[in-house]
């Protein structure tokens, strides 16, 4: 019997089809095959570019940026101030419409140092900002917890003693712990528990010279709180 | 007995009419793994009534623990039990609300929230505020010998309009959304400006307390950075008694409701205990795990996961009244036993209505209905379709489209009972009601148009004015959301998808216009005037503006890019003359393949992306490890995936674990549940699916396109039509599908849109996939009858 050519040109046709279907639906179930592989082989981190890898954590660098800036600053009272939420338009309105603008009383300049648009970034990034949140709430532990070690502080130099619960109290060194940037937990006992971010405010206290003569059984700079964690 | 017959004889022909019987068990796979899902599903108790035991005088703190409230504080409420015999409420927490809505009905209003009466006066800090008038859309405060006014959207100082708030020059555009007729916006108390909505006070944060319009008269509630601990609020109806605006507390009644933590419950007896009804969003118990520890003056009563019967009845309301008409006639005219065509085919229709109206209504009330009740409503719905299909192309896009469909809602079921807190379920149960109610409607508008089938003529001119129209409703849709909506949508649905749905079809008009243009060679006879094309540009413009000025997202201009270049594709494709087509194609090849390898090399120089773009997002896409904080969302979603492997959690783990920690786990990373769930091999199968679904609908685009070319001797404006628009619902799915894939996988910026036919996104799928796969069948049936 003689084959139809008419027939199996169109079985050849339909062959194509069907291979080209098959490479056409093969083609994204492959690029996800690659890439749920690359992910099942990489335990611990992101899936990342290959790009070179920074050891500094966001919060830090924008902490680190907020203080150059003058975002973030020490005050008398120990505490860090973080520059309010509508500085910009205040800095806006003190322009043109000075009259609008509240006048403060016992709080900083916030006006004293020049405004570009790198400080604008930043100030949005406080506050507008997963990481920016999140130094808030560090600076917002930190300062409380800056109050609870002032409280101790004043009632055992009331009391003048040198024991606390029979432990001997100590000066602390006037060397600020070293520690780096993203390990702060295991880096120093001092530091054990706290965030970057609360060593850091920590150090700019120290730098600010406030606590040369504080007396601890925990550093005075600690956050004390157990519960803060990087996330 | 008659009926019986009957109705065995209807099944016998319905079965013998499946030709291909294939499809019945394409759409028994999913029902088949509902029911493991089901089968396996843990044991879960949930908390149906709170007893609190308190006696007279008496007060306790109840929080997460005693309230069985996941997101509600460790001691969120206090609970007096005062000397009269009054049960009063008092919201503890530092800054989460507690809501409360009259038995009586009304809107619900945080506890803490004082309404500003004439006469009345309130302190911020050491800030004094007497108000001296409240009338409807006016009040009047005075503070400090000044006087401010408030409409409910601008303040006054003594009677002047303030500026508005804002940094940059004159924006119309702002200026418009700022005047926008259903506009309200709370006057902010705090922060070191006088401006259109915040009034400036020394040495308080911004946003400390609000004043907001409510109804006719003006609230005082807590705003943003409000909380007890950071400054004393106090308010007082005259000058002998001060309360703080944070201790204040409310009566509680019989049938008054709460959200306290998003956990919702009702009063059911004050007397001489109070009754809490939990209604929704409670945490469940396991009951393999140990039993729940007692606390003191609270017992618990519980219930079982309601699966096919409610555990209390359903309140009636108007929208279950909605099903009552057809239903009646439907079932009227059943009784009835009519002998003619006609009054069957209305009895169908009537009863195909009522399942229809049947489904909207389950969705309305997803969060009370039994788990069951949509799936089952909805499912057989795709069982009809698949057997009345005649052509093979559409019966296989169906088939495909069901098991997708399938899938998604498996996944979602699973991710309502897997859960250890209630609500999680409603996801599912809307999508599959809103599939349902698509469905069955369609369904009956179907029958009834091949039961009275009139005439479709539709000239050149009248499909232009409808386009014209349906483009201007859009745009309206799409003010009304700007107006009285929010970045969420508008009375719960998303307008922008319907506009994304018009702009595919102006645009598929514009391009079978085009195609009529001299210098194709289609038509000497007919110039189109550039003025056509104006309809789909001021969609495109409106939906980019939209998106960025309102929805402050670039994700929907991700989506419209890739939209762009398929529909650029196919019309390079379709084009009639040689040169044109083979060039056009392999010039667009090598400039897609060029972005390809374009954004991947951008991606590995952070540097250079940091120096361009400003966006957190695309800086994490680039460096992830960089961004602990920003990155989030992706790092969760990553470890989800790794921790199902390729098998998935599922097999061994009945409830759903750690993976609930993703957020918007329901509709934009509902892939990354997905594939932690199921594993890997799953997402291939489920990957392979959807790009079969997409080439289906290019397939069935090029029938159509091929039976055009059949009779090129006189091009038809609708075929083209048909051929556009297929395209460009399949272009808009397969972008929706790549911008899913890659943020769940990290190949792309994190963009929020939701993956279709997967994630609970009951616009994505009723105003845009739904109708392009309804199109795409109707096109192929018409092809397939016209052929044969």
């Amino acid at each position: 019997m003689e084959s139809i050519p008419k027939l199996n040109r169109q079985s050849l046709r339909r062959l194509a089809w069907l291979l080209v279907l098959v490479a056409v639906v093969a083609s994204p179930v492959g690029l996800l095959w690659q890439q749920l592989t690359a992910i099942y082989a990489q335990p611990n981190r992101p899936l990342a570019s290959n790009a070179p890898v920074s050891t500094r954590r966001e919060d830090g660098v924008l902490f680190e940026r907020a203080v150059a800036a003058g975002l973030l600053r020490l005050g008398k009272d120990r505490q860090i101030a973080i520059a309010p939420i509508d500085l910009p338009l205040r800095r806006y309105f003190a322009l043109l419409y000075p009259a609008l603008v509240v006048p403060t009383q016992g709080e900083f300049n916030w006006f004293d140092r020049v405004w570009d648009e790198q400080i604008r970034q930043l100030h949005r990034a406080l506050y507008f900002s997963a990481a920016g949140r999140y130094v808030r709430q560090e600076i917002e532990s930190f300062n409380a917890n800056q109050q609870s070690t002032l409280r101790w502080q004043a009632v055992t130099h009331l009391l003048e003693v040198s024991h606390w619960q029979g432990v001997p109290l100590h000066l602390i060194d006037h060397k600020f712990p070293a520690v780096d940037g993203g390990a702060v937990e295991s880096s120093h006992p001092l530091w054990r528990g706290a965030s970057s971010i609360q060593y850091q405010a920590g150090k700019l206290l120290w730098q600010g010279g406030s606590n040369n003569s504080s007396m601890t059984g925990l550093p005075p700079q600690s956050p004390l709180s157990a519960s803060a964690t990087l996330e | 007995m008659r009926y019986a017959f009957a109705a065995k004889r209807a099944l016998s022909q319905w079965w013998l009419a499946a030709a291909h019987r294939w499809v019945v068990l394409i759409w028994l796979l999913p029902v088949i793994a509902a029911l493991w899902s089901i089968a396996q599903a843990p044991s879960w108790r949930e908390p149906s009534l709170l007893t609190v035991h308190l006696q007279v005088g008496e007060s306790q703190t109840l929080g997460r623990k005693e309230l069985w409230a996941p997101r509600a504080d460790d001691a969120h409420i206090l609970l007096n039990h005062d000397v009269d015999g009054q049960w009063r409420l008092r919201n503890q927490s530092a800054n989460k609300r507690v809501l409360w809505q009259s038995a009586f009905g009304g809107a619900e209003r945080d506890i803490r929230e004082w309404p500003l009466l004439a006469g009345s006066a309130f302190t911020v800090g050491g800030h004094g505020f007497t108000v001296m008038a409240s009338q409807p859309g006016q009040l009047l405060l005075q503070e400090g010998g000044r006087d401010w006014q408030y409409d409910g959207v601008y303040l006054r100082q003594n009677g002047l309009a303030l500026p508005e708030c804002r940094i940059e020059s004159s924006d119309s555009l702002y200026d418009w959304l700022q005047k926008r007729p259903g506009l309200r916006r709370p006057l902010r108390l705090g922060g070191g400006v006088y401006c259109a909505d915040r009034l400036g006070l020394s040495g308080i944060v911004l946003d400390t307390v609000t004043i907001a319009k409510v109804g006719d008269g003006f609230v005082l509630r807590p705003g943003t950075y409000g909380s007890p601990e950071s400054v004393v609020v106090n308010v007082s109806i005259d000058s002998t008694q001060k309360d703080s605006l944070w201790q204040l507390s409310t009566p509680l009644a019989l049938g008054d409701r709460l959200i306290i933590g998003r956990t919702q419950y009702e009063i059911k007896q004050t007397v001489p205990v109070l009754v809490l009804a939990v209604l929704a969003q409670a945490r469940r118990w396991l009951v393999q795990s140990p039993p729940p520890s007692a606390v003191a003056g609270v017992t618990v009563t519980w219930r079982k996961l309601a699966w096919l019967w409610p555990d209390v009845p359903l309140a009636w309301d108007w929208r279950w009244s909605a099903i009552a008409l057809p239903l009646v006639l439907g079932l009227g005219l059943l009784v009835w036993r009519p002998a003619n065509a006609t009054a069957i085919a209305i009895c169908q229709i009537g009863l195909t209505l009522s399942l229809a109206l049947w489904c909207l209504a389950l969705h309305f009330e997803a969060r009370k209905i039994p788990l069951l009740w949509p799936y089952i409503s909805a499912w057989p719905v795709g069982l009809c379709w698949l057997t009345v299909a005649r052509s093979d192309w559409s019966r296989r896009l169906l088939a495909v489209f069901i098991l997708l469909v399938g899938m998604g809602l498996v996944a979602l079921l699973q991710l309502g009972i897997g859960t250890a807190e209630d609500g999680w379920q409603r996801y599912g149960g809307s999508g599959a009601a809103l599939m349902g109610a698509f469905g069955w409607f369609v369904w009956a508008t179907w029958s009834a148009w091949r039961r009275f089938g009139w005439p479709v003529h539709c000239s050149e001119r009248r499909v232009s004015w409808i386009l014209t129209a349906l483009g201007v409703q859009s745009l309206l849709l799409l003010l009304v959301q700007m107006s009285f909506g929010d970045e969420a949508g508008w009375l719960g649905w998303q307008p922008f998808q319907l506009t994304q749905l018009i702009l595919v079809l102006t645009a598929a008009w514009a391009l079978a216009l085009r195609g009529r243009s001299p210098i194709h060679g289609w038509s000497y006879a007919y110039s189109v005037p550039w003025l056509r094309y104006l309809g789909p540009l001021i969609l495109f413009a409106a939906i980019g503006g939209f998106a960025l000025i309102f929805l402050h997202d670039f994700s929907p201009l991700v989506l419209l890019g890739v939209w762009v270049s398929v529909l650029i594709w196919a019309y390079l494709r379709a084009h009639p003359l040689r040169l044109w087509r083979w060039a056009g194609q392999a010039g667009w090849l090598a400039l897609v393949v060029a972005l390809m390898l374009g954004v991947g090399e951008l991606r590995a120089r952070p540097d250079v992306v940091a120096s361009i773009f400003k966006t957190e997002r695309i800086l994490v896409w680039t460096a992830p490890e960089q961004y602990t904080h920003a990155g989030y969302q992706l790092r969760r979603a990553l470890e989800a995936i790794r921790a199902g492997g390729w098998s998935g959690t599922v097999w061994r783990q009945p409830s759903n674990g750690r993976v609930m920690m993703v957020p918007v786990i329901e509709s934009d990373f509902a892939p990354t549940f997905f594939l932690s769930r199921y594993g890997g091999l799953a997402g291939l199968l489920l990957m392979g699916m959807q790009t079969l679904f997409i080439v289906l609908l290019a397939v069935i685009a090029e029938r159509a396109l091929k039976r055009n070319r059949l009779h090129d001797a006189s091009p038809s404006l609708a075929l083209s039509f048909y051929y556009f628009t297929i395209y460009g619902g399949a272009a808009l799915i397969f972008a929706h599908y790549l911008v899913s894939w890659g943020t769940n996988l990290g190949f792309l910026p994190v963009m929020g849109q939701p993956m279709p036919l997967l994630s609970a996104a009951g616009s994505h799928l009723v105003l845009l996939v739904l109708p392009i796969v309804a199109f795409a069948v109707a096109v192929e049936e018409r092809t397939y009858a016209n052929s044969a």
